[in-house]
């Protein structure tokens, strides 16, 4: 069980990390944000548990790829946040993305029906060869 | 100027140490960058938080956030990815003018295709030959004015293709190297040599 939980959270980890790249580039391609606003939006309904800290790699790494700009803005109540905003370029490859990820996750439910609907007949077969074994 | 009660800052302080701390490596400006930003994460998220009592709210700021290793880790692996892209090309440049230095009296075809039939046995050279094979080569045919016409010759996994001609004037040298798997390493360089009067190709 123990190595169960341990393989999933590794899976889970591996899988989040490709997927949050692109909601974050997402979440910066409606407006800009600074981390912490960033990181409460991305988990904002509790669907996506991260430690907080991940986003800051993620944001380096788009910035210096061209993908993000960044620029640190005075606070009123605090220190200056850094904010970021997608650029162009992010723009246009977030927009080539986005239809690829959607073609992804289709495909992915797409098989998960199939294979549960396989699995339905072959249940429902093997009802009937009772039945009839009964009979 | 603080903008924590007085235990909170102290905890503040301690963390973004264990921070800088795993900062080390980094350069200077990145190091400054990475904890300005965490100082204002934590700020912010602090603010947000609703715990009554300040030291466990910083508390549970700061177990979100994450250890101070694992916040850097991810940028550590690549930050080192990049020192090793960086050292890589002028290592390059250096072998491909040592190559041209010592190519002067044998000629700089001749040393090229020496190391690329000697390139596969050597181990530690074997993740890097494929580019450094190149580079070098680049820079011995930019400074060969040999030209011999066409050949193919092959050393060991190494193939060396090499064809020159030139017209009044202007004169041109293209060598393609296929290394260990030809269908993977084609590599073609072509250096323009122009207006050099002493010219005399043959091939």
């Amino acid at each position: 069980m123990d190595y169960l939980d341990g393989e999933k959270e590794r899976r889970v980890t591996q899988l989040r990390k490709g997927i949050l790249e692109l909601a974050v580039m997402g979440t910066l391609h409606n407006e800009q944000h600074y981390g912490y606003s960033l990181v409460r939006v991305l988990t904002g309904n509790g669907s996506l548990l991260l430690k907080e800290g991940t986003v800051y790699p993620i944001l380096t790494r788009l910035a210096k790829e061209g993908l993000v700009r960044s620029e640190w803005v005075e606070s009123d109540q605090g220190p200056p946040r850094k904010y970021y905003s997608l650029t162009a370029h992010g723009r246009k490859l977030f927009e080539v993305l986005m239809p690829e990820f959607d073609q992804l996750v289709a495909l992915v439910k797409q098989s998960r029906n199939s294979a549960k609907s396989r699995q339905n007949q072959h249940l429902g077969e093997r009802i009937l060869v009772t039945k009839e074994e009964k009979a | 100027m603080s903008h924590y009660p007085e235990g909170v800052e102290k905890i503040v302080q301690d963390y973004l140490q264990r921070v800088a701390i795993q900062l080390r490596r980094f350069p200077k400006f990145d190091q400054e960058e990475v904890l300005k930003e965490l100082g204002s994460h934590i700020y912010e998220s602090y603010c947000a938080g609703s715990d009554p009592d300040p030291v466990g709210r910083i508390l549970d700021v700061l177990r979100k956030l994450g250890e101070p290793a694992d916040v850097v880790a991810e940028r550590l692996q690549e930050s080192l990815l990049n020192v090793g892209k960086l050292k890589r090309v002028p290592l390059s440049v250096l072998g491909g003018i040592v190559v041209g230095m010592f190519g002067l009296p044998l000629g700089f075809a001749g040393v090229a295709i020496l190391l690329g039939g000697l390139a596969p046995s050597w181990d530690w050279w074997r993740h890097f030959s494929r580019q450094r094979l190149c580079c070098w080569s680049l820079v011995s045919w930019a400074w060969d004015w040999d030209c011999s016409g066409c050949s193919i010759q092959t050393f060991g996994t190494t193939w060396w293709h090499r064809a020159s001609f030139n017209s009044t004037g202007v004169s041109a040298s293209f060598s393609i190297c296929s290394h260990q798997q030809p269908r993977e390493g084609f590599w073609c360089f072509c250096s323009w040599q122009s207006l050099r009067p002493d010219w005399e190709c043959s091939g």
